[in-house]
């Protein structure tokens, strides 16, 4: 028989907490890192991939020759190092004339805004549509920098992505949310959504480019991911209302609950956790709908990168680039995600599910 | 029991082997055919796939006698009462055949009031155009006078039917487009399979080992989660520069996604697996490897489903995606060519039959996991629509009315 | 075979979601004979639980032991089953694969497997109901298989965390008959928790009553057996109603108005 003192024991107890904690960071530090050593190894000239995975990191700072030495044969730059070389000007885009300006106005040419507003909305003002009287406009060569970078074609696409994914939203859930006050609505749409949502969404693609990658470009991203992101909304607005256990919806009934007081009260907000977690599912998949769509045929955009790099490949800096690209995206659906789980967390915080689907 | 299981999987394994053995059968009475064999060249003709097809279902009538005939009896009344169940559903669920009888006329009248552009193809294709004018065209895709080569030995398609390409466009004909399609689907689902099987196998070998270590789980945890993450299809460009245009590629492509993904979803199942389940057995004296393979893997069934079929939609997402950004043949390819002549019409063929062999994996893969959890309780979920709420509300008001009258 | 189960100086240590330190067992120190039937009474939160986890293995104590004879508690094992509040019955093994786990767990070979199994599936009368699948037993059955479980790996010690309280009355009164004549054919010894007064009259040699993790009072219970309606209805077994009820902050009179 022991007795022992009260704080003693509890002081044991915040021990082992805290060495479960420090255990944890220390192993999701060691994924990282363990992550970065393997792309690193793959980059390494005894890989057989050296020649089409760029290493990370560039050999640069003060251990550039160590690192040259490691990375090998490889010619090309680090993936990190060509993005960020290239993310206000490229001189690879300028020597190709890819640019990103739709708007060639001498007034307008160097306001990135309205450069990014033109090419959301089409506008155009080029030699083809100039009227007498007017400036002309400015020569492909003395456009600004930024005209040549990264970053206004990727912000394209982001914009462009992120407006798909808000009316497919809205769309969705409009017609989801009305199909449980109207059944008729769900008995019209369901099986048309099923049968769109079953096949493969890319195969919808070309009928985007055909219809509008000529006359509207910007309506090829949205139009795509609208489509898709209604779909699977539909679905998970569907699926939500049907997961709110029947007590509940009995239970309001016999508290004097009318359909509409139901509809406002109890499937409203019991919905919420899931069509959350939904779109995070359904903006996940947005991003490289919306990418891909755009190597198919559009003049603009983060996909256009990527087209303008594959017809690149002769050279040794396309998979720098490729690679740069691709992880950029990954980066940037993990950021939008992050803060998705944010405000999920906050929208459901009453909700045992929703902190589930939030993780 | 044991004895029945292995006389199945016997079964199964012979006939995957008989599918070459009856192929060889047939060759050794070649001298009956009318077909060709010399110096390991093969020139196909229609009596020789017809009589490997009887061989290669003579088997079933022979090992399983029993259940091959009930299985043609029950094949052979569902084709006899298709049309009555056909008019049932639409009387069950008029809207449904409404709405796609609106779907399909509008698309026609589209047609019609479309602009028709300024291009070879319509950009709304009416069915009389898609039917007469695409799809018979279709035969232009059948172009394998290259021959198909297999190991010790090649098989030559001149015989089924005309190449179009090579005979001029007179030389079009129906059988032509069935062997194309047929053809092509062939390519992309052989490309699926293997990219979806090696991703299935891995991604559920590795999410289901993990877990099992815990730090295994956690250091694998954020790499993971980031892979998943990545825009797949935006890396098919990449994919092809650095593994190339074959079936080597596709499924190293394919199973990398399925695999990633499934992970993901097995080690979330795993973790959503109830405590009550672990700790019972632990307390019945199992093994924590005892307990894991049969408690918590069994326990993390019923959770993979929705993973299992978004597993399918990701396959055939990447399939497509690749095939049409560079490969020479499959469906994604009949759909890339029909973008470079601007063919709507081509497009809503192949749109269909990719439409067509996606349902077709959703309900196989369904049917192979209610297999896998015959056990689980049905679901009982409830009625959502608010419209039978409101009617138990109206109801229930009047009701009351009634009382107090 | 049966041993002392002896709980010596047993602390744990909870952290609440708040980050407050929460004791759910404040110092336990008892010894329970082999054989005896011990009920562990106690309001919810107080312990009751978490004692009987610490000694199934499942729950590391802050400080303390406990021991089987000679043998200290380290982890879960088969000479200590558990029959839990919940449904713990795996869904995806017919019933009798159910009873079987832990034989198999064991590694007992075939005959003797078949035959034990064949034993306590008779025992609480689901022989029949040996091939179903547990979603179409009901919820009484359901806890039958899981006391046929526990009780067929053969462990001299059963822990049963409030196992029948999601049951109706009936259902319960009915499954109390029969693990009294399992315990009294096997003499094992028998932990079980509950928050029913009637229910620990009814089953047990000995009360142990928690109140906020302190082992508060341990009264024997020397009731003739079986304990009907007016055994329960003596003098001395509404002392020992009225003991629990004054430990448990209930006076006689709240007792009534409730």
């Amino acid at each position: 028989m022991t007795s022992t003192d009260v704080l003693d024991v509890r002081a044991k107890a915040l021990r082992e907490k805290r060495r479960r904690r420090i255990a944890s960071i220390i192993y999701i530090a060691l994924g990282i890192t363990l992550f970065f050593v393997a792309w690193v190894l793959l980059s390494l000239e005894a890989s057989p991939w050296h020649y089409d995975i760029p290493p990370p990191f560039g050999a640069v700072g003060p251990f550039q020759d160590i690192l040259q030495g490691v990375w090998g044969l490889f010619q090309g730059e680090g993936a990190i190092a060509h993005f960020w070389r290239n993310l206000g000007t490229s001189q690879d885009m300028k020597i190709k004339f890819v640019h990103a300006c739709p708007d060639l106005h001498p007034a307008n040419v160097n306001n990135p805004f309205r450069q990014i507003i033109s090419s959301l909305m089409g506008w155009k003002y080029n030699a083809d549509n100039l009227l007498p009287g007017q400036p002309s406009p400015v020569p492909i060569g003395q456009l600004p920098d930024y005209c040549y970078g990264y970053g206004i074609h990727l912000l394209v696409t982001i914009i462009r992505i992120l407006i798909g994914a808000a009316l497919g939203t809205i769309a969705g859930l409009a017609i989801g949310l009305s199909s449980l006050v109207f059944p008729k609505v769900a008995q019209v749409f369901t099986p048309v959504a099923s049968f769109f949502g079953t096949a493969p969404i890319f195969i919808a693609a070309p009928f985007f480019v055909i219809w509008f990658g000529v006359e509207v470009p910007i309506m090829t991203t949205i139009g795509l991911v609208t489509f898709y992101t209604t779909l699977l909304m539909y679905f998970f607005s569907r699926r939500a209302a049907e997961n709110i256990p029947v007590g509940i919806v009995e239970s309001a009934l016999t508290l004097g609950g009318t359909p509409r007081s139901i509809f406002r009260w109890v499937y409203l907000p019991g919905t919420v956790p899931e069509i959350a977690g939904g779109f995070r599912i359904a903006l996940a998949g947005a991003w490289g709908l919306g990418v891909l769509v755009e190597v198919l045929g559009i003049q603009v955009g983060g996909g256009h990168l990527i087209d303008i790099w594959r017809f690149l490949i002769g050279q040794l800096q396309a998979p720098s680039a490729l690679v740069a690209l691709i992880t950029f995206y990954g980066v940037l659906a993990v950021v939008v995600d992050g803060i998705l789980l944010v405000l999920i967390r906050y929208l459901t915080r009453w909700s045992e599910a929703g902190r589930r689907l939030g993780l | 029991m044991s004895h029945t299981r292995l006389f199945r999987i016997l079964f199964w394994v012979g006939w995957i082997l008989w599918i070459f053995v009856s192929g060889l059968a047939v060759l050794a009475i070649s001298p009956l055919g009318d077909w060709q064999f010399e110096e390991g060249v093969l020139h196909l003709t229609w009596q020789f796939i017809f009589l490997w097809a009887v061989l290669f279902w003579a088997y079933t009538f022979i090992f399983r006698f029993r259940a091959s005939v009930a299985a043609a009896k029950r094949i052979g009344r569902g084709i006899v009462r298709l049309p009555e169940r056909m008019v049932k559903a639409a009387k069950a669920n008029p809207l449904f055949f409404i709405t796609w009888a609106v779907l399909l006329v509008g698309w026609q009248i589209m047609s019609y009031v479309a602009p028709k552009g300024t291009l070879e193809h319509p950009l709304v294709p009416g069915f009389d155009y898609i039917i007469y004018n695409a799809l018979y065209r279709l035969s232009g895709n059948w172009d394998l006078f290259g021959g198909f080569s297999l190991p010790g030995l090649t098989l030559q398609f001149g015989e089924l039917a005309p190449f179009p390409a090579i005979e001029g466009a007179e030389s079009r004909t129906w059988t032509a487009v069935f062997l194309a399609l047929g053809f092509h689907s062939f390519m992309t689902l052989s490309r699926l399979v293997a990219g979806l099987g090696v991703g299935l196998i891995a991604g559920l070998a590795t999410g289901l080992a993990l877990p099992y270590w815990s730090a295994l789980r956690q250091i694998s945890w954020a790499p993971f989660n980031f892979l998943r993450m990545i825009p797949l299809l935006a890396a098919i460009p990449w994919m092809q520069f650095a593994l190339g245009v074959d079936l080597r590629a596709t499924t190293l492509f394919i199973g990398f996604g399925v695999w990633v993904m499934l992970v993901v979803a097995t080690m979330n199942a795993v973790a959503n697996v109830p405590d009550r389940y672990i700790e019972s057995s632990r307390t019945l004296g199992a093994s924590r490897l005892r307990t894991y393979f049969k408690v918590i893997v069994p326990g993390a069934m019923p959770e993979l489903r929705t993973a299992l079929l978004l597993a399918g939609g990701l396959g055939w997402s990447l399939t497509i995606a690749a095939e049409f950004l560079g490969f020479p043949t499959g469906l994604g390819f009949m759909a890339a060519a029909a973008v470079q002549e601007t063919n709507t019409a081509r497009l809503v063929i192949v749109a269909i039959v990719v439409a067509f062999y996606s349902l077709l994996t959703f309900y196989l893969l369904n049917q192979l996991f209610n297999r896998m959890v015959s056990w689980m309780p049905q679901r009982t979920s409830g009625t959502t629509d608010i419209s039978k709420v409101a009617g138990a509300a109206g109801a229930a008001g009047r009701a009351g009315d009634q009382l107090h009258e | 075979m049966s041993r002392v189960v002896s709980f010596e100086g047993l602390w744990c240590v909870f952290e609440h979601r708040s980050g407050q330190l929460v004791n759910a067992l404040h110092d336990v120190n008892f010894e329970v004979q082999p054989g005896e039937f011990v009920c562990v009474v106690g309001r919810s939160g107080h312990g009751k639980t978490t004692l009987l986890r610490v000694l199934a293995g499942l729950q590391p104590p802050t400080a303390g032991q406990i021991r089987l004879g000679e043998v200290v508690v380290e982890g879960p094992g088969a000479d200590r089953a558990m029959v839990f509040q919940q449904d713990t019955v795996f869904p995806w093994l017919h019933v009798r694969e159910n009873v079987e786990f832990g034989l198999r767990a064991l590694k007992v070979d075939d005959e003797e497997r078949e035959s034990t199994t064949a034993h306590w599936l008779d025992a609480v009368g689901l022989t029949d109901f040996a091939d179903s699948w547990p979603r179409e037993l009901s919820g009484g059955m359901r806890k039958r298989v899981a006391l046929a479980a526990a009780m067929a790996v053969g462990s001299d010690v059963i822990l049963m965390d409030e196992p029948f309280g999601s049951l109706d009355y009936f259902t319960r009164r009915n499954l109390h008959d029969v693990l009294l004549d399992l315990w009294e054919e096997t003499q094992k010894t028998v932990f079980f928790v509950t928050h029913d007064i009637e229910e620990a009259l009814i089953l047990a040699d000995r009360v142990i009553l928690l109140a906020e993790g302190k082992l508060v009072d341990d009264i024997p219970v020397d009731l003739p057996r079986p304990r009907d309606e007016d055994v329960r209805a003596s003098s001395a077994a509404v002392d020992i109603t009225k003991t629990i009820l004054a430990h448990l902050g209930i006076t006689e009179e709240e007792a009534t108005q409730v």
